[in-house]
């Protein structure tokens, strides 16, 4: 299967890429030193030491993939088109969705070794937490929901690193692919919210009767806020493996058609 | 001497000029409106704006925001012209601070130091903002159903400050429900619901409460008895208010009670007291001497 062979060496270049930026090596470092001022955060408070420190922890993880996406997997990207890189792996037997699929596939992989690396590091200070204070660690805190939201902020991550693919595959420069990413990262995390102001407020002022435009938009738009289950570790409340099932199952449609998108506009994009 | 050097010299200078005056000048604003800038607040946002900009680091923004209430509490050193330094309470504007607890449980409903905080010190004098410690207690309790302390916390400020026992009863009744919670809430709520006229309400919740509890649970006993201890303090109820109807007053007495015929005899108490009635009326289960004033009272 050449296809998959192709795909293969260009996520596995990607990857490596990215490693060779050292990225990894800055995230290990703060992964260190993010634990450490956990520990010390979560001692700043009286109440609730496990929630502080579950919340810094995931924040991290979500702050760093965010960073990932938008500065190295945009920079990989846009090194590809400056250095003329692009044409060379377009002279081979490589299509335009090899190559949109292969770095999503790459840079995919490095937002999950960084967030196992930073997650081991929130889940090492939690558990500090949860010895030296277990008083103070909501009662039905539950580890397996740590690791499910956990695996959702990387789910997340992977929509946003597939809207930064899209973006990059029909703005003209790269600056401007990092500002429409950044645009729709904060519109996706708002968008719940919008479309619950609006549809369940009746005093929603200006946005009154327009119910239907933002509902459609919601459609359009990334629905981030739905991958953000910090609140649910840290209090242990309740996400069932359905609805972490669901989530899977969104990110992967919603990625796979913008993919799909990104590829018929990379295809009409001037790659000289 | 050359032109360029003496060029380069007056350029200098004139550039290091206006450097320092430029930075003077913003010394001595920001020391010209120090205070202003300690008692304004830029989380002062309405909810929905904080949401939005918090995005899905609302927990963080939370735990910034209780940090900063917390820092704007307590007591703070500052130095004796003479010499030397004393420990001064801080200047507290209480609307920040209250605006800060809001914003932090907008974010978080749920988070612990919120609540606690704002009950540590909104109802309290200076600050005598009770029903806003109230709201935010609420919010908590609706949101932490693991918690009994948002629900004590508010029974607490109903006795407490606005001195509403049957309230603060029936809140600790509920707050017993919740799951560990301690047993002397459910004695302690029964007592003061009973005390604010809402003997009918205790009972019921005590009822309810012991139908979802294991007999051999500890504290099943004390329940049992304080239900009984109700229940007999309704039967007088009713008989006082079948005695007010009749006559058009309450009795002197329970002895009087009983000559007027509305009450065969008095129920058994199970804390083998003599059930007594005080001037208003109130009955008592647990103070047989209840016409004298309790030592020590000061009617608060």
């Amino acid at each position: 299967m050449p296809a998959l062979r192709n795909l293969w060496y260009l996520a596995l270049a990607t990857y490596i890429e990215g490693i060779r930026h050292k990225a990894l090596w800055a995230i290990v470092c703060l992964a260190i030193v993010l634990t450490m001022a956990n520990v010390f955060v979560a001692q700043l408070f009286t109440w609730d030491l496990g929630k502080v420190s579950v919340e810094f922890g995931l924040s991290a993880v979500s702050l760093t993939g965010l960073l990932l996406v938008f500065f190295l997997g945009m920079k990989i990207m846009a090194d590809d088109l400056e250095r003329n890189r692009i044409s060379l792996i377009m002279s081979r037997p490589v299509a335009g969705w090899h190559y949109i699929v292969g770095k999503f596939f790459g840079l995919g992989v490095i937002l999950l070794t960084a967030a196992l690396i930073l997650g081991g590091g929130a889940v090492l200070s939690m558990w500090y937490v949860t010895w030296q204070f277990p008083a103070y660690v909501p009662p039905q805190f539950s580890w397996l929901v740590y690791g499910m939201a956990l695996g959702s902020q990387w789910l997340g991550l992977m929509m946003m690193l597939a809207v930064s693919m899209l973006c990059f595959s029909f703005a003209s420069q790269p600056f401007v692919a990092l500002l429409l990413a950044v645009s729709t990262y904060f519109l996706g995390q708002n968008m719940e919210l919008l479309r619950r102001v609006v549809v369940e407020n009746a005093h929603a002022g200006i946005l009154i009767g327009q119910e239907k435009v933002v509902v459609a938009l919601s459609w359009v738009f990334p629905n981030l806020s739905l991958f953000d289950k910090k609140a649910v570790a840290a209090y242990g409340l309740a996400f069932s493996g359905q609805e972490f099932g669901l989530l899977v199952l969104y990110c992967l449609t919603y990625s796979a058609l913008l993919l799909f998108f990104a590829v018929q506009l990379f295809k009409r994009k001037e790659l000289a | 001497m050359s032109t360029g050097l003496v060029r380069n010299i007056a350029l200098c200078v004139f550039l290091g000029s206006l450097y320092v005056a430029s930075y003077h000048t913003l010394l001595s604003y920001r020391a010209d409106h120090v205070v202003r800038s300690q008692h304004s607040s830029s989380w002062n946002l309405p909810p929905l704006v904080l949401q939005v900009l918090a995005g899905e680091f609302k927990g963080l923004v939370a735990d910034l925001m209780v940090l900063e209430a917390g820092a704007r509490l307590g007591t703070e050193v500052v130095r004796n012209p003479q010499g030397g330094f004393r420990v001064v309470p801080k200047q507290y504007d209480w609307p920040t601070i209250h605006q800060l607890f809001v914003g932090s449980q907008t974010l978080d409903p749920a988070f612990a130091q919120t609540y606690t905080l704002a009950q540590g010190w909104l109802p309290w004098e200076p600050a005598w903002m009770v029903a806003e410690a109230q709201d935010i207690l609420k919010i908590a309790a609706r949101n932490r159903p693991w918690d009994w302390r948002p629900l004590h916390d508010m029974g607490f400020n109903e006795y407490y400050f606005r001195n509403r026992p049957g309230e603060a009863g029936k809140l600790y009744l509920e707050a017993a429900k919740t799951p560990n919670a301690p047993s002397f809430l459910t004695i302690l709520g029964s007592r003061l619901a009973q005390k604010g006229g809402e003997t009918e309400s205790a009972i019921v919740i005590m009822q309810s409460m012991l139908a979802t509890k294991d007999k051999e649970e500890p504290g099943y006993a004390d329940m049992v008895q304080r239900l009984q201890a109700l229940e007999g303090v309704r039967v007088i109820e009713k008989a006082v208010g079948k005695y007010e109807q009749a006559v058009g007053r309450n009795p002197g007495s329970l002895v009087e009670l009983i000559a007027s015929g509305l009450l065969e005899s008095l129920p058994s108490n199970p804390y083998k007291l003599e059930y007594c009635m005080d001037q208003a009326g109130i009955i008592y289960f647990d103070r047989p001497d209840c016409r004298k004033p309790p030592p020590g009272e000061t009617g608060r």
